[in-house]
């Protein structure tokens, strides 16, 4: 109900809004994020634009679906126009009254001030599958570096504040695609680059690498950074930090079998986010436990339905509502090799951001570890919900407005929001 | 030679043909042992059809999720009849789905203990260690294989098979050679050109190709298959395998593979000098049959003057009546794609005399050779005919295409009065537009614009593009302008170029607004000429003269496109910029918008 009245509070003003003529006194622009945006995803890159470029933007939560407000510049005018985001010219006299609303209503101002340094875990070959975040970022017009192995091995992760991790398996089984692609050429590359880094770095196989890579990832957050990972990349790299001392990996990576008491065995207290799940022992069966709530290739596969963001209050929870910043709160499932997480699975503590409702699983979580934090998204592409390997990439331009897209997109920004408002 | 090449073939259809039925139907393999284990004696004390009940059983249990029990109940077997190759196999599936396949090993040791030919046996052992990346196993198990059966080529093709699908295709391509030294002849020719083509060693893949094709072309349809799988399309391997085909000493039978291999690959001239040399080799009976083959093929590859040739030869010594009429409308086409329209007009003549008064094929003879005739300058002549088709024929839907066509040459000799009679009264989106150009050249600029816009929504693909642009354009035009365009129009389908000149010089004396319209107009010409400098030209001086023109964020984005295509990425970026940021209202935003993401790399490339 308090969210009703602060929309309809919204909605008048936006009124008042629209009605000031563009004048000199004109000293700011509103990014608004609800349906009156042309191009929400770009809207972001956008905002990115402004802070990467010295200045200062302001994210009004829960304020017309996370709007943001920048300086009115001639600069930030051509990028808007460029970009074909929306803006709305505010004379600094709304833009006080504007803030007058928000401290009356359940939202919120979140300062912006510094861009965040991105890198994207990935592969230098090319994989025969998309990835929603790098999409995201390249559509968005926001920079990042690419990081592999060799690079997390070097201990250059500390030179980010965010680190992007996607369609990985740090259970070192390639994804467990040798049921189905045994002898493709990408395969064989993948596994020739994989085996050739293991050898590089001393270590024995590529289950033993992918182990010491999760084991970095981990120190990364620890000390302070923002990780984000999606799809498979959330299941296995809690198997593989779990898994000290303990063979996870089918004989098709190492030479030998997994363990078959390997479930027992794992070490939960060293996770972020799963606690007690049960390996796939069979590697016939394309699946790395039972923490995805869904199956996607086996034959208990579940079926999609829809799921839901929880609604925070910014005042008290700025985290959790910068991650969930949406026009739609409902958005329709997509599959990945790990889709979502059951709940069962999930240690205490851990933030949930959206879910199915009525089912035994959850979409999207995030948590605090040590200095750093994390948010795990189930699922491989918001806008293409059963990706296949070798189907085309999605086009974000058919897809502005992806609300799932902008789930990926409020982690990016996220980083940047000046320290003292985060409050959880 | 070519005994022992049968032998050995045979020897190797047998056995391959054993594994494709154990591994494809366990019953059948457990109940029907094929030739190579009838030697072996059933050691087993249970009947077969109790082994085949335990089997059912497993599988019951597997069903159910009971992989255990399953195991169980397959070692069971096992242990009583070591050389049930069914429970061997089920087991062996068992175990890989419970991650523990290495333990099948003792069970296949005891079958080749037994049976040391077993191929069941072999190639399980040589697979289990592929799977568990025991590369030293592999390399063993597969020289065990060989030595235990080396004069067949089963051992050989199947090590090499797993070498290849694991990528080691050096390896695979030793194990072929190891085959061949030792069986002789053509043996493994096929395998050896798969391994090598896949190691893109076309040089000497087509060797082993042409081999595989044989003597009597027995081998060309697999050939066929995998030429048309390789990764380029064929482009490094097909001239060499053709000429291989062709080298002496060669049979009718290779010359006839390399004429279809050469046809199916576009090599024009390859294909022409074979075919007329394979079409004087085969017996008469042959011959037409293969020539409406060759016929076809050239026609679907665009070979006119090849295709022309072999239907003209097929219906020359064809005997079958109705075929060669079938083939006679499509032979006339080719003879005008072919340039000679003389002999098509005859053939149209021969088919209209030959059809019965009245008929539908008679009124469609005389409508193209009426068209034929206008096209070949006869065009007084023409439009008697066509005065005769529409009286004697007033609602034959070939009217319109034949009364646009007399009327278009008319109109192209600047016989204003005759293209006019041709065409009016004319119903029909083609006859429409003719008149709507008619107009045009009178300076009629509303009645033209009325004939083009009624006859657009009735035209299909790029004429209803060409007619809609067209109807669109001359909304914007004075009288002068739209007679000028009229002049280009009448003189674009010989000389192209010049009309986009003609429209770019003499639009000078025209208002501004009208000039950039017709700069537009000129540019589309070039575009559908292909004249892509002259497009770009005109774009340029839309852009930079008449930036205010309703013309120019098209011409911008046009432009871009076409720097773009040449990699001109930073001028393209600033032409779609300047469209963004200058003309914020145009409705091409969107699309410049979209441009510039795939410009930059930020969404996929078309």
């Amino acid at each position: 109900m308090r969210r009703l009245v602060a929309k309809y509070s919204t909605i008048l003003f936006l009124c008042g809004l629209v009605l000031v003529p563009v004048s000199a006194r004109a000293q700011s622009l509103v990014v608004p994020m609800d349906k009156e945006q042309t191009n929400h995803l770009k809207a972001y890159g956008l905002t990115f634009w402004v802070i990467d470029h010295g200045m200062t933007a302001e994210w009004l939560l829960n304020y017309r679906s996370g709007s943001f407000v920048l300086p009115d510049r001639p600069d930030v005018r051509r990028e808007a126009a460029l970009r074909g985001v929306t803006v709305n010219t505010i004379t600094a006299g709304d833009l006080a009254q504007l803030h007058q609303t928000i401290e009356q209503a359940n939202m919120e101002t979140v300062m912006l001030e510094k861009a965040p340094k991105i890198a994207v875990y990935t592969p230098s070959n090319v994989n025969p599958w998309d990835d929603a975040v790098t999409m995201a970022l390249e559509y968005a017009e926001i920079p990042y570096d690419k990081v592999w192995d060799p690079e997390v091995m070097q201990g250059r992760l500390k030179e980010y504040d965010w680190l992007h991790l996607h369609h990985e398996d740090f259970t070192g089984q390639y994804s467990k695609f040798y049921i189905n692609y045994a002898g493709a050429p990408w395969l064989a590359e993948a596994m020739r680059q994989n085996d050739a880094v293991a050898k590089k770095f001393g270590q024995p196989n590529v289950p033993a690498l992918k182990k010491a890579v999760a084991e970095e990832m981990r120190r990364f957050v620890a000390d302070g950074g923002f990780l984000f990972a999606m799809c498979t990349a959330t299941e296995t790299l809690e198997l593989a930090l779990a898994a000290v001392g303990v063979d996870i990996a089918a004989a098709f990576s190492d030479g030998t079998g997994i363990d078959p008491a390997a479930s027992k065995k794992l070490q939960w207290d060293r996770t972020l986010a799963f606690r007690d799940a049960e390996l796939q022992l069979n590697p016939g069966v394309n699946s790395f436990s039972d923490i995805d709530g869904h199956q996607v290739n086996t034959p208990w596969r579940q079926p999609l339905g829809a799921y839901q963001l929880f609604e925070f209050s910014p005042k008290f929870d700025p985290v959790p509502s910068m991650l969930v910043q949406n026009h739609e709160s409902v958005i329709p499932d997509y599959f990945g090799l790990t889709t979502s997480f059951r709940r069962d699975r999930i240690k205490p503590g851990v933030t949930l951001l959206a879910e199915e409702p009525g089912t035994a699983w959850v979409k999207y979580i995030h948590g605090n570890f040590g200095k750093g934090t994390w948010t795990f998204l189930g699922g491989h592409d918001p806008e293409d919900p059963q990706h296949q390997v070798g189907d085309a990439k999605t086009d974000l331009s058919l897809h502005p407005h992806s609300p799932g897209y902008r789930l990926i997109l409020n982690n990016v920004l996220f980083p940047a929001a000046k320290k003292k408002t985060l409050k959880t | 030679m070519r005994m022992q090449h049968a032998r050995t073939l045979a020897q190797r259809l047998g056995i391959a043909a054993s594994v494709m039925c154990v591994a494809g139907s366990l019953i059948v393999s457990a109940l029907t042992p094929t030739v190579v284990h009838a030697r072996v004696p059933q050691v087993a004390n249970t009947g077969a059809v109790d082994e085949l009940a335990l089997i059912r059983q497993t599988e019951v249990l597997e069903a159910r999720g009971d992989l255990a029990g399953a195991e169980r109940l397959a070692r069971d077997v096992l242990a009583r009849s070591p050389t049930s190759l069914s429970s061997l196999i089920v087991l062996e599936r068992l175990l890989t789905m419970q991650g523990k396949l290495t333990q099948i090993e003792p069970f296949v040791d005891r079958l080749l203990a037994i049976d040391r030919l077993s191929v069941i046996g072999h190639q399980m052992r040589v697979r289990m260690y592929a799977t568990v990346n025991r590369p030293e196993d592999l390399r063993l198990a597969g020289d065990a294989w060989i030595a235990a059966m080396p004069d067949v080529e089963t051992p050989y093709s199947e090590v090499a098979r797993v070498y290849r699908s694991r990528g080691d295709l050096v390896r695979a391509t030793a194990v072929l050679d190891q085959g061949r030294k030792r069986l002789g002849g053509d043996a493994l020719a096929l395998e050896l050109g798969d391994a090598l083509a896949e190691a893109h060693d076309y040089d000497r893949a087509v060797v082993e190709w042409s081999a595989g094709i044989g003597r009597d072309g027995q081998g060309f349809l697999p050939i066929q298959r995998r030429l048309q799988a390789l990764p380029d399309g064929g482009v490094a391997a097909i001239p060499k395998l053709v000429m291989l085909l062709r080298r002496d000493p060669s049979t009718t039978n290779r010359r006839r593979s390399a004429s279809q291999i050469a046809l199916d690959a576009g090599l024009v001239v390859e294909a022409e000098q074979l075919a007329r040399q394979v079409y004087r080799e085969l017996p008469t009976e042959e011959r037409a049959n293969y020539l409406t083959d060759v016929g076809r093929r050239a026609d679907a590859g665009h070979m006119t003057k090849l295709a022309y040739w072999a239907y003209g030869e097929a219906m020359r010594i064809d005997t079958d009546t109705a075929r060669r009429m079938a083939l006679h409308a499509r032979y006339a086409q080719i003879a005008l794609e072919a340039g000679d329209t003389a002999r098509a007009a005859k053939i149209y003549s021969d088919l209209e005399k030959a059809a019965a008064p009245g008929s539908a094929q008679r009124r469609q003879a005389l409508a193209a050779r009426i068209q034929l005739g206008a096209s070949r300058g006869d065009v007084e002549r023409a439009l008697d005919e066509l005065m005769v088709l529409r009286e004697e024929y007033p609602r034959a839907p070939e009217i319109d295409e034949a009364a646009s066509r007399v009327g278009t040459a008319m109109l192209d000799r600047g016989n204003l009065d005759g293209a006019l009679k041709a065409v009016l009264g004319v119903r029909g989106a083609r006859s429409g537009a003719t008149r709507g150009r008619i107009f045009l050249r009178q300076g009629k600029v509303e009645a033209a614009r009325d004939e083009l816009i009624n006859a657009a929504p009735q035209l299909t693909g790029a004429e209803a593009t060409a007619t809609l642009t067209l109807a669109t354009v001359i909304l914007r035009l004075s009288e002068a302008g739209g007679e000028l365009i009229g002049r280009a129009l009448a003189i674009v389908a010989d000389d192209a170029a010049g009309a986009v000149r003609l429209l770019a010089e003499d639009s000078r004396a025209l208002q501004p607004p009208e000039r950039a319209v017709l700069l537009d107009y000129a540019a589309t010409i070039a575009d559908r000429s292909g004249l892509a400098q002259q497009a770009e030209h005109a774009r340029r001086e839309i852009v930079a003269q008449y930036p205010q023109s309703s013309v120019a964020p098209a011409a911008l984005l046009s432009l871009a496109q076409s720097v773009m295509s040449r990699g001109s990425t930073a001028e393209a970026r600033t032409l779609l910029e300047t469209l963004i940021l200058d003309y914020p209202r145009s409705a091409l935003l969107p699309q410049a918008r979209r441009e510039l993401d795939r410009v930059m790399g930020r969404v996929p490339g078309r």
